[in-house]
């Protein structure tokens, strides 16, 4: 039955040979340091499959009756696992760039902790790439079915959530400007939630669309994206003309919800500094009426926001912050330029307020009171912080006493302690003690400082680190990440001493 | 005069000084074993950042040469290693690591770091350049060799040094010069001509000993 024996142990040489190259290059990327333990989780998945291939092609190897099977069923025996081998390539493709070298480890660290807050035991690889733009994809739901179909098992440590979280590698040193990082979480959270169900319907404006059609119908050589070029002289295709239009539109529609839910995730969790950081990043190189069939445009967005900060943070800024946020409100409120035809039908359909405080209102009831920045935390981070920042102190912790809190003798021990109180539990003794702050409350008390023109930080720079006004910005920024790397040391060492 | 232990903690938990005026070391990560009575002073720890000097490209550093702070920035190799994460320290190896606080000194309060004896049984020396000035802020860089014959493991997070603090008296007339060091998020090389070179190139081009 064997016409072709050496096929089979081609096959599996070579199979074995491709297991061999991952497993190289597996524990070559084990060898550098990375910056987020989900590269764990993923390696750890990749050498598990790796394994469970080579277990297979030997056991196929070994069969007592292969001279019984077709060439056909033997190399369907190993293309069965065999398979998987690029998708593991794939697999591994997802942790480049993501060292120290790459990464902030920082800003690794840090991200993680914010996103285990709001999704229970996720982990986070954090990469760095040559886009300017932030992202985060879930992709523990694109390792899993891979096992699955190939009947591989799975990797039994992987977790239910892997986030890769992207921000680019020009500026990896801009802590300012990860700000963004936060607009990325709500895309899941969006997920997760079911915003989109609990938003819609969202009506097309119906006159706007007739008005449309008749637009065309008057200039029959005027076609939709998607229907193609119209010949002179044929009837022109309402019925084709209204279902591409309705369906863009509606596809539209849905992608700017999306984003414009993610942006209020955003400042739901980041606080005014997603909002300051968005019009640093997204209006520096966006033109403000410029949307596009994924995203809406920047003065939409930068309304929606407005109206979100305005509910949510009122006053408490300092005068220099408050004077930018008059300006760029004033600016979000301005009415648009023209928009193409079908992003003037989304625009329509979705700039209305009902719907607008429809987004609100979901996005806002998806989150915990303590998942959310408050107003509070922001005038306690940025009246405790600035005077910090200003004197060139790293706010990894604020330096005032907080509140009187019980805490563990053995933890006690360690920090500054005010004394037993009686009605302490046992085994406890109130102290008041120095809090880490977060990296919530470094980005706000960062931005307000960077608002205000830095005159007092500038003042402990070296002259040779500010020659220029970017100088000035990366040594912040710099020192910025300084903050976040100690106040995760101090996370880091709590969390192991308990 | 040094501070004492109790007069350190003290000064850092005055909440009622502005943080610029205030003696601020942060973090404090264990403030029983890092301020101990009796011993003025206090420990600070390994950070997590090290330099180490690209040898195979550099033949030599010559502090008169224009290219001198060029050829030190580049020809070195940067490593970030996290806390649980290990740095090993062979024989005769030279690198610079930083503390993991950041120290702020008010212009009152001088400080100068010193090795822990513990490490120096090992052959581990630390921070052979040992002066804070008064009004400093930043990280300390800490100048790393081992003089031993073993090679030791750096644990990020270790205490590794001790700061002695003592009060400046009355100060210049002048405004403080600001440290080329000040508001270092890392370990940073110096400049050790400075001003100098230009006159030492001088003396040299009258003696005919230019290159």
């Amino acid at each position: 039955m064997d016409t072709n024996p050496s096929l089979f142990h081609l096959k599996i040489r070579t199979a074995q040979d491709r297991c061999s190259a991952l497993t190289t290059a597996v524990e070559a990327l084990q060898l550098r340091v990375k910056t987020s333990r989900g590269a764990g989780h993923v390696l750890l998945a990749v050498r598990t499959a790796i394994q469970a291939v080579r277990q297979y092609l030997s056991t196929q190897q070994a069969l007592p009756d292969q001279d019984l099977l077709t060439d056909a069923e033997k190399e369907a025996r190993i293309q069965r696992v065999a398979a998987i081998i690029p998708y593991l390539h794939n697999v591994l493709s997802f942790l480049e760039h993501s060292d120290v070298s790459s990464v902030p480890a920082e800003l690794a660290a840090l991200l993680r902790r914010e996103l285990r807050a709001l999704f229970q035991n996720a982990e986070l690889i954090v990469v760095s790439s040559l886009d300017l733009n932030y992202s985060i994809i879930e992709i523990a739901q694109y390792i899993r079915p891979l096992f699955k179909t190939t009947e591989v098992p799975e990797a039994a440590v992987l977790p239910a959530k892997i986030f890769r979280a992207s921000i680019p590698a020009v500026e990896s040193e801009q802590a300012l400007l990860h700000c963004m990082l936060a607009h990325e979480m709500g895309h899941p959270l969006y997920l997760e939630h079911e915003i989109e169900a609990t938003i819609l319907p969202v009506p097309i404006d119906s006159p706007r669309v007739e008005a449309v059609i008749d637009s065309l119908k008057k200039n029959k050589h005027k076609t939709l994206p998607g229907q193609g070029e119209q010949e002179g002289g044929q009837a022109f295709d309402e019925l084709s003309t209204r279902r591409v239009l309705t369906a863009t539109v509606n596809d539209i529609v849905l992608n700017w919800l999306e984003e414009l839910a993610a942006d209020l995730y955003g400042i739901h969790l980041f606080g005014p500094a997603y909002l300051i950081g968005f019009i640093h990043f997204i209006v520096g190189f966006h033109r403000l009426d410029d949307g596009s069939q994924t995203h809406p445009s920047p003065r939409l967005r930068l309304k929606l926001l407005f109206r979100e900060l305005d509910t949510q943070y009122m006053g408490g800024f300092s005068p220099s912050t408050e004077t930018f946020l008059v300006e760029w409100r004033a600016i979000g409120l301005a009415p648009g330029g023209p928009l193409p035809v079908l992003q003037e039908l989304a625009h329509g359909s979705i700039d209305k307020d009902a719907v607008l405080d429809r987004i609100r209102s979901a996005v806002a009831k998806s989150l915990t009171d303590g998942q959310k920045y408050s107003q509070q935390r922001y005038t306690e981070d940025t009246t405790e912080l600035g005077p910090l920042i200003d004197a060139n102190i790293p706010p990894a912790e604020y330096l005032k006493l907080m509140e009187t809190r019980k805490v563990p003798q053995s933890l006690a021990s360690a920090i500054q302690m005010s004394g037993p109180s009686p009605d302490c539990e046992p085994g406890h003794l109130t102290t008041k003690v120095q809090i880490p702050t977060s990296t919530v409350a470094i980005l706000n008390a960062g931005w307000e400082r960077y608002l205000s023109g830095l005159a007092k930080y500038e003042v402990g720079v070296p002259p040779g680190a500010r020659r220029t006004s970017f100088d000035l910005y990366m040594s912040y920024n710099r020192f910025l990440l300084k903050a976040m790397e100690l106040n995760h040391a101090i996370w880091e060492w709590n969390e192991a001493r308990q | 005069m040094i501070l004492s232990t109790e007069r350190i903690r003290a000064m850092m938990l005055d909440d009622s000084v502005p943080p610029s005026e205030r003696l601020v070391i942060t973090p404090v990560l264990d403030w029983k074993t890092q301020l101990k009575p009796g011993f003025c002073s206090i420990d600070v720890r390994l950070g997590q950042r090290f330099s180490v000097p690209r040898r195979t490209k550099l033949s030599h550093l010559d502090h008169l040469a224009d290219d001198y702070r060029r050829n030190v920035e580049n020809y070195k190799d940067d490593y970030h290693i996290l806390m649980g994460d290990l740095f090993v320290l062979h024989p005769r190896q030279f690198i610079l690591g930083e503390t993991l606080e950041w120290v702020h000194l008010p212009t009152s309060l001088a400080a100068y770091v010193i090795g822990r004896s513990g490490w120096g049984r090992d052959g581990l020396i630390i921070a052979t350049a040992t002066g804070v000035h008064a009004g400093f802020s930043g990280i300390l860089t800490l100048e790393i060799t081992n003089l031993g014959e073993i090679p030791i493991h750096l644990y990020p997070g270790l205490t590794i040094a001790q700061l002695f603090i003592h009060q400046v008296e009355k100060g210049d007339a002048e405004p403080p010069v600001l440290s080329s060091f000040a508001g270092a998020t890392s370990p940073s090389s110096g400049d050790g001509a400075g001003s100098d070179r230009t006159i030492i190139k001088r003396l040299r081009s009258s003696r005919g000993l230019d290159d």
